[in-house]
């Protein structure tokens, strides 16, 4: 599948994404920020939060956010079945957990595959969107997973974690 | 992720010393605090000798050399105090103390940049003046010098306290703390330091994670328990009952696993006191009452603040001057008591000052000035008294240094009630004030009611709810200008409704809701909910930083089903309310 089976396994981590669909689309991101995948949990909603933010979740007693990706990236969901999963993401300040429509594979990218996106008008709202991959006939959108919330909400989060340390 | 593996081994030691140092600095100034109350305890002298000798030695040993020199001449004057070649007067020891805390910063700022710089020449220049120096003759004591530094230190070895402490008249009746900071007030012969027992260090984190996943066992056991009933009289009933008692008591072991001693705080509260008073040429003793006490760790992280607060104002309005004191036929030196201990299943800090006490006329007088409360507004001296917690109000003219700029109390007031503790006040003019703050046992655990509305279950903290009436039983009135009004004997209270506030439907009926009634800042409120589920212990399980922002939601828990629920910040969430607007168009415009 790849060329670099034989390079070292740190390296071929760091190039290992795991692949996933929302909607007809897929997209991929990087497997060291996943912790783990699960089936949909039951979440309780919180008020006065956006839609895409379905609520917090119970995860073995640990109490997590989780956010649809699909509504997020604003794709029609697929119908909700066996494949729904939700991606535990390992964010650099939070966890948090991520509805996808289906996980599809791991896929190991070399370099040359990877391509920046193509440019559009200069958009803040898609700047999670890290690259693309050649490697396939479908296009595989790679995320920046720690983009994904508001900017707003990232700049919130990391004087938390900040003043947190502080204290 | 990762990050432990990107740190060298040298920078692992680094992290290790700066972590430890917080430790020998507290030693120090303990000492240095209880030697100024006895000079000639040598005992404590070895004590702060011995602290600041270890500081210098971990810190060249780590390569802070900025540290390691800076403590060499601190060490430098202890040697010439423990030597009797200086006397402890209070000069000395406060320069000490400045030198603490001038570490103290190096080892905060270093902690954030490990290649900060610092400037220590004035306090170098102070030290040698102290040892009787004369600043241009000495060498000065460069990082370069550093071996050299270990070899003096050596020779400071060989008369190293430790044998002298050792031999010293083992009094096993004495002092049973198990702190290595503690130190014999009373006199130089007990000082025998009993050999704590052995600690292990662990970072907080796994701490947390052990707690967590025991709360999550507990929550199962619930939902276990809840079962039961479908196999009683079996074995199996009998083993999750056993089970059930197991993990009470594991429970237990893992909260007291988060608990540390009020000590360092109460150390802290000494040198604010000391330093409070001599800045207001006051002269005031503190005492302190229970300070082995163990706290909840992060019960102890936020209850320093408004300790410091209280105490320093005790300091500033509480005890006059020494003369003012002496006409009134009080001793000249001041008595503030700082007392911590277990009332009612709650942790209560009480702080006693037998200072001026509170003039419930002029703080009346004030509040009136300030449109606080109205001029015919009934009030008993209590509540006069606790008006000082009202945001905005102070009754020092001048606003000082010290306190006096009106923020202090309603931020005391604020924490407190993040803690969902209560602050009182008893004070009798002339003689003296008392704050009584009392806490929960722990913030992990509190207790609270669960209700439901529009479907999705909401816990509140017991504490914010007087009672709960159900709305049949009572008369809400609509009004346009003012949204609803519920009366409750007599008092006229505005109503919050949750579903108008979440935005979900309410399939009942007025007649079947419930209101709670509550209290915030002397106001009362009423809050609507669907109904009540059930009054229960709730285990806190913090948001995520990303809805740290939601402050209308203080955390959430896990309840008996496994499902999350949002524990409700009342005095926040009521803000949503729209209010009336009667806002109308100008006819002129």
């Amino acid at each position: 599948m790849s060329e670099d089976t034989g390079a070292k396994q740190a390296h071929a981590d760091a190039n290992r994404f795991l692949e996933f669909n929302l909607g007809q689309e897929k997209f991929a991101i990087p497997l060291l920020s996943v912790k783990e995948v699960i089936a949909v949990p039951e979440t309780t909603k919180v008020p006065f939060t956006p839609e895409y933010f379905l609520g917090i979740m119970n995860l073995r007693g640990q109490v997590l956010s989780v956010i649809d990706l699909r509504s997020r990236m604003q794709i029609e969901p697929l119908q909700e079945g066996a494949e729904t999963a939700v991606i535990i993401a390992d964010l650099e300040y939070t966890h948090l957990g991520l509805v996808v429509d289906s996980i599809n594979r791991v896929i190991a990218v070399d370099e040359e595959q990877s391509a920046p996106p193509p440019e559009l008008e200069a958009n803040h709202t898609t700047e999670f969107v890290t690259g693309c991959y050649r490697g396939d006939e479908n296009l595989i959108l790679f995320i920046d997973v720690d983009k994904i919330l508001d900017s707003q909400d990232r700049k919130h989060i990391e004087q938390q974690s900040n003043s947190a340390e502080a204290v | 992720m990762g990050q432990v593996f990107e740190k060298s081994e040298m920078e692992l030691l680094v992290e290790t010393f700066l972590n430890e140092a917080e430790e020998f600095l507290e030693e120090m100034e303990a000492g240095l605090l209880s030697l100024e109350e006895c000079p000639e305890d040598t005992s404590v002298v070895d004590q702060v000798f011995r602290a600041a000798h270890s500081l210098k030695g971990s810190s060249m040993a780590v390569g802070l050399n900025q540290v390691g020199g800076f403590t060499h001449e601190v060490e430098a004057l202890l040697l010439k105090v423990k030597e009797h070649q200086i006397d402890v007067s209070s000069e000395v020891i406060s320069l000490l103390l400045q030198c603490n805390d001038h570490v103290r910063t190096m080892i905060d700022e270093l902690k954030v940049n490990n290649k900060a710089t610092f400037e220590s020449e004035g306090l170098i220049a102070e030290l040698k003046k102290a040892q009787g120096i004369k600043g241009q003759t000495q060498q000065t004591a460069t990082p370069s010098a550093g071996f050299a530094l270990f070899d003096e230190e050596d020779e400071a070895d060989t008369k190293s306290p430790e044998t002298k402490v050792e031999a010293a008249a083992p009094s096993p009746t004495e002092e049973q703390d198990n702190s290595n900071t503690e130190h014999s007030k009373s006199n130089a012969n007990n000082a025998t330091r009993k050999r704590p027992p052995e600690q292990i260090k662990v970072s907080q984190d796994r701490v947390d994670r052990l707690v967590n996943n025991i709360g999550e066992m507990a929550i199962l056991l619930t939902v276990l328990e809840e079962q039961m009933h479908h196999f009683a009289g079996t074995n199996i009933e009998k083993t999750v009952k056993q089970l059930f008692k197991i993990s009470k008591d594991v429970q237990d072991v893992s909260v007291s696993l988060r608990m540390l001693p009020v000590k360092p705080i109460f150390q802290k509260m000494k040198r604010i006191v000391r330093d409070t008073s001599s800045k207001l040429n006051k002269k005031v003793n503190l005492e302190v009452i229970g300070e082995d006490l163990e706290v909840d760790k992060s019960i102890l992280d936020m209850v320093g603040d408004p300790l410091v607060h209280i105490i320093r104002n005790a300091c500033d309005h509480g005890v006059e001057l020494p003369e003012e004191r002496v006409k009134v036929g009080k001793k000249p030196e001041g008595k503030v008591t700082l007392e911590a201990c277990h009332e009612s299943g709650r942790l209560v800090f009480y702080i006693t000052d037998d200072g001026k006490g509170i003039d419930a006329q002029r703080i009346k007088e004030k509040a009136l000035r300030l449109g606080i409360i109205q001029a015919n507004q009934k009030m008993s001296t209590q509540e006069l008294q606790n008006l000082i917690f009202h945001p905005g109000f102070s009754t020092k003219e001048a606003v000082t240094d010290i306190s006096g700029r009106g923020v202090g109390m309603d931020v005391v007031w604020n924490n407190i009630k993040k803690m969902s503790g209560e602050i009182e006040i008893k004070s009798e003019f002339g003689s003296g004030s008392r704050f009584k703050i009392s806490l929960p046992q722990t913030f992990s655990i509190i207790e609270g009611t669960v209700v439901v509305s529009g479907g999705e279950r909401f816990v509140l903290p017991l504490a914010d709810i007087i009672e709960s009436v159900k709305v049949k039983d009572v008369k809400i009135s609509p009004s346009s200008a003012l949204g609803e009004i519920l009366y409750l004997r007599g008092q006229r209270l505005p109503v919050y409704r949750f579903n108008e506030i979440f935005l979900t439907p309410c399939e009942k009926k007025d007649d079947e809701l419930v209101a709670l009634i509550a209290q915030f800042q002397d106001k009362s409120f009423a809050v609507i909910v669907d109904e009540i589920l059930s009054r229960q212990q709730i285990v806190i399980k913090s948001l995520g930083t990303e809805m740290q922002g939601i402050k209308e939601f203080s955390g959430s828990t896990i309840l008996g089903d496994g499902k999350p629920a949002l524990i409700v910040e009342l005095s926040n969430l009521i803000r949503r309310k729209k209010k009336p607007s009667l806002d109308i168009e100008r006819i002129s415009a």
